[in-house]
């Protein structure tokens, strides 16, 4: 569905964002995108939707150029930023406005989710609070049911119980034709919601493995019940260590994706390494 | 699917547009017509009620200009906000669709709403003016040829224009931009032409204003040349071809517009 093939991006080509990205990803997912701040994770989205335009090499989604924003590619992808914008209507304003857009608009599922983050369809947007624009905007994107559903830091501004909410909706909206995008520097947002994990680090993307392939090569504990043998990252808590160790086989545990993450990030090859 | 332009899509957008900014549109009418109103109350007040012809002109010529180009550079502004961006751009409509929309908007219906707010205006004014007077005045024709209020049209076409490219090009500030950068321009062009003048004719250059006469001093004697009625037709053809290449930039400028 997204193909990115040697994919350079900056926005002055003395310093590039990425350098011959390589990325695929398919229908049927939830993807979760890491990275730090700055590291490009909003720019990657744009360059997928076609938002900014790459200076070396292709972004395809669907088998259409993405930078040619067409009609075609346009009303099969949703595309919410970390910042959204409302105008001066109501809900029920906007979808009779801009629904017709998209052709497989579900109205029915609208109003559904928005009662069920218990936003009112008839206040003017630009008057909610920015949760609650948030919140009509993540509503509004998954009752297109485009093929793609990008989401640049949804959780932003969500309150804890909106946050819950937010992951059981997502996780529900997935059908086998949709593909989610989802970018966060709050790892834990994303806990029970992906599948899997894209972390884009200095220039590049080190990994792109689902939960499981992660969680069969490795093991996520307490120094205590770590494969003591086999700990190839240790992080001190308030109360003691956190390890990634190698996973015994038909050793099955969740994979800790802020540790993880924190492990990559401080440039743990040997992690990398071990999930080739 | 036509993905270059579909009238359903088309007037879909225009619907959306028009009930997103319909207030903000209204607004702005309401403060054209109390400009026209004190303009022309104040004038026909302090000449006991008699408001020329050339006068109702002057307004037209001078508020037309002057309001339609700072209408036309807020038609793109949202696109200089990445926030109101993202939106616009990522619509299901095509390139030409948004376009055509903004063009719609900011030359024919501005023109059209500026006119009839114009002549609704200039009667009532003219109407109470003309009470209890012997000499009654006339409501200017700003289309009739004998005036020369018509060059207002296309002149408002070459200012639209260039407005129409600066509100895509610059991301704010974008009616100061615009006119600064115009007139700077016009400023290049009047030097250079002076430079260019002295150039081609062996002779010292006293006046030399772009498209207009030349004025020469040869041997002691003086000449100054004006031009034929032609230069005024090629003059017209020039500023419809700059027109036309303008509006044609900003619609490429759209196609490659990045958040």
């Amino acid at each position: 569905m997204i193909e990115l093939s040697n994919l350079s991006f900056g926005y002055s080509k003395k310093s590039l964002l990425f350098k011959n990205l390589n990325l695929s990803l398919d229908v049927g997912h939830i993807y979760g995108l890491l990275g730090k701040n700055g590291a490009g994770k909003s720019t990657l989205l744009k360059n997928i939707a076609g938002l900014v335009f790459p200076l070396e090499g292709k972004c395809k989604v669907n088998g259409f150029d993405a930078a040619r924003r067409l009609p075609v590619f346009l009303q099969e992808l949703f595309f919410i930023p970390e910042e959204v914008y409302m105008p001066s209507v109501t809900a029920n304003e906007f979808i009779r406005q801009t629904a017709h857009f998209y052709p497989k608009f579900d109205q029915a599922l609208f109003y559904k989710v928005l009662a069920e983050f218990d936003v009112s369809p008839d206040l003017i947007l630009s008057k909610l609070s920015f949760g609650q624009q948030k919140k009509v905007m993540i509503t509004f994107g998954l009752s297109t049911n485009t093929s793609l559903l990008i989401m640049d830091e949804p959780t932003n501004g969500l309150d804890i119980p909106s946050k819950v909410q937010f992951r059981k909706i997502v996780a529900s909206s997935l059908t086998e034709d949709r593909c989610v995008i989802i970018s966060t520097h709050q790892v834990r947002d994303l806990d029970s919601l992906i599948d899997t994990l894209v972390i884009l680090h200095e220039k590049e993307i080190i990994l792109h493995k689902s939960l499981d392939e992660i969680a069969d090569r490795l093991h996520f504990s307490n120094a205590g019940q770590a494969n003591k043998d086999a700990i190839i990252y240790t992080e001190q808590n308030g109360i003691g260590n956190n390890t990634i160790s190698l996973s015994h086989p038909d050793q099955y545990c969740k994979v800790d994706m802020e540790l993880l993450f924190n492990a990559i990030i401080n440039d743990h090859q040997v992690i990398i390494n071990s999930l080739k | 699917m036509n993905n270059t332009f579909n009238l359903i899509r088309f007037l879909r957008l225009f619907k959306k547009q028009t009930a997103e900014q319909y207030k903000t549109y209204l607004m702005s009418v309401g403060v054209l017509i109390g400009i026209l109103a004190l303009l022309l109350g104040f004038i026909s007040y302090s000449s006991g009620g008699n408001v020329s012809p050339t006068v109702q002109g002057a307004i037209f010529f001078n508020l037309l200009l002057f309001s339609g180009t700072i209408f036309t550079s807020l038609i793109f502004a949202d696109l200089g906000n990445g926030k109101k961006s993202i939106p616009i751009l990522t619509l299901p409509s095509s390139h030409l669709e948004k376009y055509m929309v903004a063009w719609l908007y900011s030359f024919v219906i501005f023109q059209v709403v500026f006119i009839a707010c114009f002549y609704a205006m200039d009667y009532a004014v003219i109407a109470v003016g003309n009470m209890d007077q012997t000499h009654k005045s006339e409501v200017v024709n700003v289309f009739s040829m004998n005036f020369k209020i018509w060059i207002a049209f296309p002149m408002f076409a070459v200012l639209h224009s260039i407005c129409f490219v600066g509100s895509i090009f610059f991301e704010k500030l974008h009616f100061i931009k615009t006119a600064f950068t115009f007139f700077t321009f016009l400023i290049f062009l009047c030097l250079i032409n002076a430079l260019m003048l002295g150039a081609i004719f062996p002779a010292k250059v006293l006046k030399g204003v772009p498209f207009n006469s030349v004025g020469l001093e040869i041997n002691e004697k003086f000449c100054f040349i004006r031009p034929t009625n032609t230069s005024d037709v090629i003059l017209l053809v020039m500023a419809g071809l700059l027109t036309l290449v303008l509006w044609t930039g900003t619609y490429f400028r759209l196609k490659e517009k990045q958040v």
